[in-house]
């Protein structure tokens, strides 16, 4: 019995002697707290701790080497902390990182703030270990440091709900300008805007006057219009969307060859304006199938009456005694339609594009049974002298695709094709024409080329405004940019190199080539015959142009390939060119 | 219309700012050979925000916003492939009651506080220290760069009074219905200022030299 007891004794020293050997690390991983939020009251306590009495302060770095110690607490602030040698009291860093070489020595807790503990495995502290990842924030009292609470998760939630504030839950007063044009002037478009976010949903109702600066801002029918639309989408990103939109509106013809921003400024500052009009006026139902923002199928179904609208004299900047171009009179009639638009994009960045595809399908059928028909080219389509029906099918492909070929260069192309697919003529309003800084700038717009008018198809025929008339269009840009290289931060170094600037300058070399071209031609003895459904490649009009593009803004200079005799042309385009 | 090419020559050069900053720059800087394939590259942006107007816009109350977007490439094949990116945002602010910067990191859905200071130069530095973001690497013995991408924007006047509204707890935004048209109008015409005074956009780019995955 004596000997069990003397064995358990034995025992229970060998087990105390060994626990006397494990290293401060167990002790110490007890009492350790390391967390990657620091709350305010644990930064009132590091505070707290910070202003005690200290035997030593420090705002710069600081090494405690193997032979020194220091007899108390230690604080250190925005700074870093080496230990080698020994403290006896408490050391806290705010701020900082902390390293421990082998053999140094804390006896109290260890509290560390924005930073890091290294070598704490092979150090002795005696205390606990208190690591605080985050920042902590605090601001200066005399030598007082007194903590202040930290805004960064409101600021946070605040920034979330920012860059998600046009897809939440709003109601307002919506008051905005369109596209400045010479029919409308200035339309003003006022009203109220609703989105509502659910279960299902979002759901967006929304109803525009519109009230128009021409003449002065007359109060009369020519300036008033409006635009409705309500519509609920099943499901958030990807979903199916039902909607019904009602309008009276000045539509534009051809809206695919400049940007709304660039019609604008054209018209009020140069009196220029590179679109035509009509009204339309009636309702559309449509369905939409989403997949995020780069994927859409939508199926539409509407009846509309599209009615002629003449140029007016709305003020402009520069130029303002000269006259508008007329506003070509449109075909007037009621039509139904049904049409299906196909939407896929995948570009990387959508105002400055460096990779990816942008397509853009569309198809429309049409009818009426009663159209007036606006003055056209009688090649471009049969006389009328009384109204008649139009039933017709047309489609319109855009797509685009942006290349990166090396770090600082890109090919970008894209390809249009348009025109008539079944039925009857084509109605002026989704007619074709090229020519201008949208399509060939090398060409001027609305030119009248000599020999066969392959840019409005007008035959040689004067019509007022010179209406777009090609019933078919296909259009090749091809443009290859390169970075301009401003070392003007920066250069070469061991690790590469890198250079930065405010707005990335581009240099651009660009060709373009197209054609617009009626389905029917005239024949050597003046009659009208069929024609093939693609012309030669021949009888196509092209350019090639170079440019500077500081993205906001592109300077660009072309000139014609085909017709040696047109002068080189000068074009502004806001943002790149596509 | 002769004169047109040289005002839009002249609206050209206004639109690129050469050298109205001091020493802005952004870096990146890839990691040693051997870790290319397992570290990202270190981001730093220096004195982006020491523009006179961007400092005075920012102590008048307007935070700041920096919006870093790092992509990276494949250049492999004909064209180059863009293999992945990574963005994060950089809020500055200064709180004129307490009379401190203050500036947070947000990588998606974290928030990361750079700290408080008293001085711009202070916050500037703490910007501007290095940042090493959370990006797919690249990985066998294709050719490969990254580009980084910042933008620096003051944030308007509706964007401030919602930052106010939500520091107040107000969980209604601030863009309401109830507010008058003039109301509407007023701050229209605020925020026009605003941006006519220089609270604009401006853009920086840098990118690495072409590397291996295995060097």
């Amino acid at each position: 019995m004596r000997t069990i007891i003397i064995a358990c004794c034995g025992l229970l020293l060998c087990v105390a002697k060994a626990g006397a050997q494990v290293p401060d690390t167990t002790q110490r991983a007890d009492t350790s707290q390391r967390g990657d939020t620091l709350s305010y009251d644990d930064a009132a306590e590091v505070a707290y701790l910070y202003n005690l009495p200290a035997a030593l302060r420090a705002t710069r770095d600081l090494t405690i080497p193997a032979s020194q110690t220091v007899e108390g607490d230690l604080s250190v602030l925005e700074a870093s902390l080496t230990v080698a040698g020994h403290v006896t009291g408490r050391v806290v860093v705010i701020n900082g990182d902390v390293t421990l070489t082998p053999g140094a020595r804390i006896d109290g807790e260890l509290v560390v703030t924005g930073g890091e503990v290294r070598g704490a495995d092979s150090a002795r502290v005696g205390g606990a270990l208190k690591l605080y990842r985050p920042v902590m924030m605090y601001r200066m009292e005399g030598d007082r440091v007194v903590a202040v609470h930290d805004e960064s998760r409101s600021v946070a939630n605040w920034f979330r709900r920012w860059k998600r504030r046009h897809e939440r839950s709003m109601s307002r007063i919506k008051l905005k300008g369109g596209t400045y044009n010479r029919v409308e002037g200035m339309p003003v478009l006022f009203g109220p805007s609703i989105r509502s976010n659910n279960a299902l949903g979002p759901l967006h109702v929304e109803a525009l006057g519109i009230y128009r600066s021409a003449d002065g801002f007359a109060w009369k029918a020519d300036n008033l219009g409006y635009t409705a639309n309500a519509e609920m989408q099943f499901g958030y990103g990807r979903g199916v969307a039902v909607g019904v939109d009602a309008f009276d509106v000045v539509q534009a013809v051809e809206p695919w060859q400049l940007r709304d921003s660039e019609i604008g400024l054209a018209s009020f500052f140069l009196r220029r304006d590179y679109r035509d009009y009509y009204n339309r006026k009636g309702w559309r139902g449509y369905l939409a199938l989403r997949e995020g923002s780069s994927l859409s199928l939508t199926l539409g179904y509407g009846k509309e009456r599209w009615q002629p609208r003449a140029a007016r004299d709305p003020f402009t900047l520069f130029r303002n005694s000269a006259d508008w171009r007329a506003n070509p009179t449109m075909d007037a009639g009621r039509f139904e339609l049904v049409d299906a638009t196909l939407s896929y994009d995948t570009r990387n960045n959508v105002d400055n594009p460096w990779t990816g595809w942008l397509i853009v399908a569309n198809v429309e059928h049409g009818w009426s049974p009663e159209v007036v028909l606006g003055p056209a080219a009688p090649v471009a389509r049969p006389d009328a002298s009384s109204p008649t029906s139009l039933d017709y099918t047309r489609g319109f492909l855009d797509a685009r695709r942006y290349n990166r070929i090396s770090p600082q260069s890109q090919l970008n192309l894209r390809l249009v094709f348009g025109g008539w697919l079944g039925g009857d003529a084509l109605p002026l309003q989704r007619r074709f024409s090229l020519g201008g800084a949208g399509s060939l700038p090398g060409y001027d717009f609305r030119d009248v080329t000599s020999g066969e008018d392959v840019l409005t198809c007008s035959d040689g025929a004067a019509i007022p405004g010179s209406p777009a008339q090609c019933e078919r269009v296909a259009l090749l840009q091809a443009e290859y940019r390169g970075n301009l290289r401003f070392h003007l931060f920066g250069g070469a170094g061991a690790e590469g190199w890198n250079w930065s600037f405010y707005h990335p300058l581009q240099w651009v070399v660009f060709a373009d080539a197209g054609r617009g071209w009626l389905l029917h031609e005239r024949e050597s003895d003046g009659t009208l015959g069929k024609t093939s459904a693609f012309p030669s490649l021949d009888t196509f009009k092209s350019d090639i142009g170079i440019g500077l593009d500081a993205e906001v803004l592109g300077i660009f200079i072309a000139k014609s390939l085909t017709d040696a005799g047109n002068p080189i042309n000068f074009s502004v385009r806001l943002r790149h060119r596509f | 219309m002769r004169r047109l090419p040289l005002i839009a020559f002249l609206l050209l050069l206004l639109s690129t700012p050469l050298a109205a900053q001091r020493d802005a720059r952004l870096e990146i800087k890839l990691p040693s050979a051997s870790e290319v394939t397992r570290r990202s590259p270190e981001v730093s942006a220096q004195n982006v925000l020491g523009d006179r107007r961007l400092e005075e816009l920012l102590h008048s109350g307007f935070p700041a916003r920096l919006h870093f977007k790092l992509e990276l490439w494949s250049a492999d094949g004909v064209f180059d492939a863009l293999k992945s990116e990574a963005e994060w945002d950089v809020i500055v602010r200064y709180n004129p009651l307490e009379r401190r910067y203050s500036a947070v990191r947000i990588v998606q859905e974290h928030a990361a506080p750079l700290g408080t200071y008293a001085s711009s130069d202070s916050v500037q530095a703490a910007v501007a220290r290095p940042y090493r973001p959370s990006i797919r690497l690249p990985s066998g013995n294709g050719r490969h760069y990254y580009i980084v991408m910042l933008d620096v924007e003051m944030l308007s006047v509706n964007d401030i009074d919602e930052v106010e509204r939500w520091l107040r707890g107000e969980l209604s935004p601030a863009v309401r219905g109830e507010r008058s048209a003039g109301t509407a109008l007023s701050r229209g015409a605020k925020t026009l200022v605003t941006r006519l005074l220089g609270g604009r956009s401006q853009h920086y780019e840098a990118r690495t030299r072409v590397f291996r995955g295995r060097e």
